[in-house]
């Protein structure tokens, strides 16, 4: 299975839906996914790297925080990711490293993304691989 | 991807319909949304009635999950949806009833001015205030606090900012809570919400956010009009923006704990997004502290907002802020949850009041409007979307009996933000405003297409709907002549 995303609309806010053959690979494409939608082009040459790790009491929610907590970092650092890489443990926790630039360097982004929500959440092994969907506040 | 709601709608009377309670198991009180058969049929092509249905499901709701005539799809509650939980009766608060921007709030400021007066100087004025106003994703203002310094702002609010010479001292007078719940719970606020909080109060954020500069264009109700401060011609100004990413992060940190204290208490919910404990549980007590703090910062940015107001256009004019008659009118909180005491069948009872994307909507004689405001109810800010009207409103006794003192927040949004962007194109809507003589300055041409006017149902009907139900009182129209989004 090749990683695929779709955006998906919702009234009040924006979503995606995510394929991709390993879980450690979905939860790459989900990030870079997420910050597509707050800037068209994301950065290609990364200058700052970050570790990060998270845990979550079932793997649905293990994928909500991995995306709430770099929407917290690159708000925090005032960072901007655009490359993921992921190391899924026991399906309750992750490593990951991302890499990307200062906002700065950045063009302003065209929305903000609150955070990833609950709201129609999913996460599901598939033949040939896993899907997602995650509903971003606006 | 939304599919039509297909489940029953009752007939009350000309603006009430109700979701029965059999509609499906779990539901603990009826729904009731309130809107006209136009803004019904906008209402049923999602799911937003479903999600008034799962909101009916909550411990502790009592009388009904109300929907407001702006009502749209969220996620867990709907935008605009008003719920109150009896806290004897294990009643439940829910992060997911406040939502991320918490306080997301809206204050109207008056002046001495006719709209007439700067007309022919508007794009100047509006260059002015843009510069003054840091608007944009992640934008920072000139504070910057340290964990100590926002824990004063976490526990005072507006009052912090006018201690600080951010304004007047009467202006707290004319906030909701005077502008600080008191209830806040600094404490309860995770590092991680004060590290996105220390370079963000005095700014506006993005979104729907925005500051107008507006003419009242029409009164409804001279006396209202009159307690207000308010007359036809005369200029105003608008701020709507909330706790930034202070308030994002209370609510995502909540969120998983009350993930847990659903499992804690056995509750069943129909929506993970509903995620709540019992306000009187450790869980519900922290998540309270926390969110009034957060509140307590919207309200404090706000006010550094309006003082930033007050500055540019006092230099702009050349003369005092005070002379130009920039009076607060009022601010209001439509992301919210509050502990108020309202009648429920007969009984008086201890509620936690939600009010997402709802205003309050406190009629005469209620004790904790300002004397001013005391005998005809409090003023009722409901901002329009870009480029069309906004209404000031009163609040009802009405509204007291039937909607825990609460009404509508806004227009209510009717296309998905892409489907906006598709269809609308930034450059155009913002040609197209500047047509109508209203001037729109932005920091890019995509979210103006995503926030057009015709990505929002008509302001206009939502208020009408309001006024003839009772629930709020129309009182003035204001016409939009800048616009800063944020």
């Amino acid at each position: 299975m090749n990683p695929r995303v779709t955006i998906i609309e919702h009234t009040a806010d924006v979503g995606i839906e995510v394929e991709a053959e390993s879980v450690e690979e979905l939860f790459e494409v989900a990030a870079a996914a997420m910050f597509g939608l707050m800037y068209p082009r994301l950065p290609d040459a990364p200058t700052e790297e970050r570790l990060v790790r998270v845990e979550g009491e079932e793997p649905v929610e293990l994928l909500v925080n991995w995306l709430n907590e770099l929407l917290y970092l690159a708000e925090a650092e005032g960072l901007v990711f655009g490359r993921f890489e992921v190391r899924v443990v026991r399906d309750v926790a992750l490593r990951a490293r991302a890499w990307g630039v200062r906002a700065e360097d950045m063009d302003p982004p065209v929305r903000e993304i609150k955070a990833a929500t609950y709201h129609m959440l999913r996460l599901e092994k598939v033949p040939g691989g896993h899907v997602a969907r995650i509903i971003f506040d606006l | 991807m939304a599919n039509r709601w297909k489940g029953p709608l009752v007939r009350m009377d000309e603006c009430r319909w109700r979701i029965p309670e059999s509609y499906k198991p779990g539901m603990r009180v009826p729904g009731v949304i309130y809107a006209d058969e136009s803004l019904l049929e906008a209402i049923v092509r999602d799911q937003a009635p479903e999600q008034v249905a799962n909101v009916a499901c909550l411990p502790g709701i009592v009388g009904a999950s109300l929907a407001m005539p702006d009502i749209h799809w969220g996620y867990g509650f709907p935008i605009g949806g008003v719920a109150a939980t009896e806290i004897a009766a294990g009643g439940v608060i829910s992060p997911g009833g406040v939502g991320y921007d918490i306080n997301c709030g809206v204050r109207l400021i008056r002046t001495e001015l006719q709209a007439d007066e700067v007309r022919s100087r508007l794009r100047e004025l509006v260059d002015a205030l843009y510069r003054a106003v840091p608007t944009g994703v992640g934008s920072t203002g000139r504070l910057r606090l340290d964990a100590n310094g926002l824990k004063q702002v976490l526990a005072k609010g507006a009052q912090w900012a006018v201690e600080q010479g951010f304004g007047w001292p009467e202006d707290v007078e004319y906030c909701e809570e005077r502008g600080a719940m008191a209830d806040a719970d600094p404490e309860a606020v995770s590092s991680r919400a004060l590290k996105r909080g220390s370079d963000q109060l005095g700014t506006m954020g993005s979104g729907n956010h925005f500051l107008e500069l507006s003419l009242v264009e029409e009164i409804y109700d001279q006396r209202a009009a009159a307690a207000f401060g308010l007359e036809k011609g005369q200029l105003v100004i608008q701020i709507h923006t909330g706790s930034r990413g202070l308030g994002h992060q209370v609510c995502t940190d909540f969120l998983q704990v009350m993930g847990r204290a659903v499992r804690k208490y056995g509750i069943e919910l129909p929506d993970r997004q509903l995620a709540c404990a019992p306000l009187d549980s450790p869980e519900g007590r922290d998540y309270f502290g926390a969110m009034a703090a957060a509140a307590n910062y919207a309200w404090a940015n706000r006010q550094v907002l309006t003082h930033r107001v007050r500055e540019a256009l006092s230099q702009f004019f050349g003369t005092r802020a005070q002379r130009l008659g920039l009076e607060l009118i009022y601010d209001v909180a439509h992301n919210i949850a509050k502990i108020e005491e309202h009648s429920v069948n007969g009984k008086r009872l201890r509620t936690c009041v939600h009010r997402k994307g709802a205003t309050r909507s406190f009629g005469p004689g209620h004790p904790v409007l300002p004397e001013k405001y005391r005998e005809v109810g409090q003023p009722v800010l409901v901002p329009g979307d870009m480029g069309t009207n906004s209404y000031v409103l009163a609040g009802t006794q009405k509204a007291m009996a039937e909607t825990f003192g609460s009404t509508c927040h806004g227009a209510g949004r009717l296309l998905s933000r892409a489907a906006a962007k598709r269809s609308l194109r930034g450059s155009e809507v913002r040609r197209s405003l500047e047509r109508e003589g209203i001037i729109v300055r932005a920091g890019s041409d995509a979210g103006i297409a995503e926030e057009a006017p015709d990505a929002y149902k008509d302001v206009t009907a939502v208020v009408e709907v309001t006024h003839r139900a009772g629930i709020s009182r129309k009182v003035a129209k204001l016409r939009p002549m800048g616009v800063i989004k944020g």
